[in-house]
């Protein structure tokens, strides 16, 4: 039973996983997360 | 898709698989050419994104930013970085680790110079651990408590595609007039990061892919996802345990053993064994099953 609910799980587990990583990115967009990156010089 | 037709699709993607690294992983995204004219690296709105794979933005002719370098930016300024890790993790999940074997051109310089002929030497398995080491310490937590970027101090790859150049080149900018690089900002740091390259190129002739199994902090947050990917490898049995995946294997891992082990970089080099497939999907089981052999299956009596 247990093996049954956690094989049957798996499916949602992908999908809300990849939904919640495309709401991230969207939301990093919005925000402007992307305009803090800093274009930095090489360390040396 | 028949068989048949699959088998010879895998011949393909196994022939352009370097070329295809070499143009989008390598070439493109470092073709700012005019940075030769201009003597200023390119601040335009691509820098704002970050290619999936590690990529020095600091290199002279880089269009687009690195994650690492990006994830080392957010957590020095204490910031959560939430386009990056939507973006990585989308990538992540649906191709696992492939952007290790088919975009990252630090990869394939590694698997290019283990082909000269030397002794060969296997990595311990418990150093295969040290990439999340170096993902939490180096590209995380040092950069939070320090506000500098540690891992970016000791890159291999930043120091040979943007260390080197701008030393070599040293242009006079032209908003300074004067060198980008006056000698006393060579110390010791310098001398580090050149001495950890030059031991690094030297274990790519002597090891398969050392930095990716060891190092890399981008190749353990891909390989976080390896089991829950949508792209996965499948492995038909019983093996024949002839040993083929394991002889081209990059990463020397018995795909037999387990298929979508977090190691495995999807380079697809093992589906020269007609048992190896690719599969997507979302629905297969995450947990590894080991495919049975052929002796293991005829002393079960089958």
């Amino acid at each position: 039973m247990d093996a049954t609910l956690t094989r049957s799980s798996i499916p949602y587990l992908r999908i809300a996983v990849l939904l919640a990583a495309l709401t991230l990115l969207a939301f990093g967009l919005i925000a402007g997360d992307t305009s803090l990156i800093r274009i930095e010089s090489a360390t040396l | 898709m028949d068989r048949h037709e699959s088998r010879s699709s895998y011949t393909f993607l196994r022939k352009i698989r370097s070329p295809f690294v070499a143009l989008f992983g390598l070439i493109l995204p470092n073709s700012f050419f005019q940075v030769i004219a201009t003597k200023q690296i390119y601040e335009g709105p691509l820098k704002q994104a970050c290619v999936p794979f590690l990529n020095c933005h600091a290199c002279p002719t880089a269009y687009m930013a690195c994650p690492i370098g990006v994830l080392q930016h957010f957590s020095a300024i204490r910031q959560f970085p939430t386009f990056l890790i939507g973006f990585l993790t989308a990538v992540g999940m649906l191709f696992g680790r492939a952007a290790c074997g088919w975009l990252c051109p630090f990869g394939w310089l590694q698997d290019q110079m283990h082909k000269i002929k030397s002794r060969k030497f296997g990595i311990p398995r418990w150093l295969t651990k040290g990439k999340y080491v170096s993902l939490a310490v180096l590209a995380i937590a040092l950069p939070f408590f320090t506000e500098a970027h540690w891992f970016s101090r000791i890159c291999p790859w930043g120091t040979l595609i943007a260390g080197i150049p701008w030393v070599a080149w040293n242009p006079e900018d032209p908003e300074l007039g004067a060198p980008v690089i006056e000698p006393e900002m060579l110390g010791w740091l310098y001398v580090l990061k050149i001495s950890v390259l030059v031991i690094f190129l030297v274990l790519f002739v002597l090891t398969k892919r050392p930095f990716c199994r060891t190092l890399c902090p981008l190749g353990a947050t891909y390989a976080l996802f390896n089991r829950i990917s949508l792209m996965r490898l499948h492995v038909e049995g019983p093996c024949a345990e002839c040993q083929m995946c394991v002889d081209v294997c990059p990463v020397d891992i018995r795909i037999s053993d387990d298929p979508n082990s977090p190691d495995c970089i999807r380079c697809l080099k093992c589906t020269v064994c007609k048992h190896v497939s690719v599969q997507w999907s979302y629905v297969d089981d995450i947990r590894a099953t080991a495919v049975p052999t052929v002796s293991a299956k005829s002393r079960q009596g089958h």
